[in-house]
């Protein structure tokens, strides 16, 4: 079993029954002292939604419909600055874990999507090509050596908080 | 008196980064870039932080090589402040293609980028 996934199943135990839209942290199994790497920000109770993510109105791409699931729990974030606001809004509405790139490592296997701040030529195409979904924050379009890996079906920018509509509620 | 924005070092040349090169394009990242990433990048370490954005008319310089900076797109200086991240396109565009770019003149080959080379920006005024 790898790290996370006992990571996971220690701080979440198994999964609980189907529960109504509103559940409070009072409802969620405690959190056992295993420490965290700050790197990731839980918002974890076990159940997972979807969202489907837009391109803005300079955006091109998508759009994308997000589902992190057990095996696959990271919004993983490459941009400056840490944890951007799509990268934590994608996470808040999904259930999925922010994991930052720039600070540690992760297996492809294990992310949902990409968020990046791409200005268009390197980091657009490295996560199609890695059969990641992407999603950037500037309006770039495909570009670059990697292009022919960028999709509709895998990519899509401009993105902000106002175009990742929550599908399950 | 022309002044130095931006100073840094090549540590190493990720092996897939010539694919970018044949395209004329130099993609650079600092270190702490993720694997994925490194393996298209050269990788630096900055002597200096960027004092002043990078803009149309500075010079870049590549060793002992001085090429001009023709435009340079609305996120390149947030992404080299903040990743160290830029990415060099000798594609003679006055307006950048992309919101990442630094164009710089058309050119057949590319100046040669070696571990230990020092690159920086310098202020055309």
């Amino acid at each position: 079993m790898g790290f996370w996934d006992k990571a996971k199943k220690i701080l979440i135990g198994e999964p609980p029954a189907p529960k109504p839209a509103k559940s409070t942290a009072a409802d969620a199994p405690a959190p056992a002292a295993a420490p965290m790497p700050e790197t990731r920000a839980s918002s974890g109770s076990g159940e997972y939604k979807r969202v489907r993510i837009e391109r803005g109105s300079r955006g091109w791409g998508g759009p994308l419909v997000i589902e992190p699931t057990s095996e696959k729990p990271l919004i993983y974030c490459v941009t400056g600055g840490g944890i951007h606001p799509v990268a934590q809004r994608i996470a808040d509405l999904t259930g999925g874990t922010t994991f930052d790139g720039f600070k540690s490592k992760a297996d492809f296997h294990e992310i949902a999507v990409a968020v990046i701040d791409c200005g268009g030529t390197a980091r657009v195409g490295v996560y199609p090509m890695k059969g990641v979904l992407t999603v950037d924050i500037h309006s770039t379009s495909p570009s670059g050596p990697l292009m022919k890996y960028i999709k509709e079906t895998n990519f899509v920018s401009g993105v902000t908080v106002d175009t990742i509509i929550p599908l399950d509620d | 008196m022309n002044s130095v924005k931006y100073e840094t070092k090549v540590k190493q040349i990720g092996p897939l980064a010539q694919d970018f090169m044949d395209a004329g394009i130099l993609v650079f990242f600092g270190m702490n870039a993720p694997e994925e990433l490194t393996e298209f990048a050269i990788l630096h370490e900055p002597i200096t932080q960027l004092h002043q954005p990078v803009e149309a008319g500075d010079s870049l310089i590549v060793g002992d090589t001085s090429i001009q900076v023709l435009c340079v797109g609305e996120v390149a200086n947030e992404n080299l402040a903040n990743l160290g991240h830029f990415v060099v396109k000798f594609n003679g565009f006055t307006e950048p293609e992309m919101p990442g770019d630094i164009s710089v003149p058309l050119q057949d080959n590319l100046p040669n980028i070696e571990p230990g080379m020092v690159v920086k920006f310098i202020g055309g005024n």
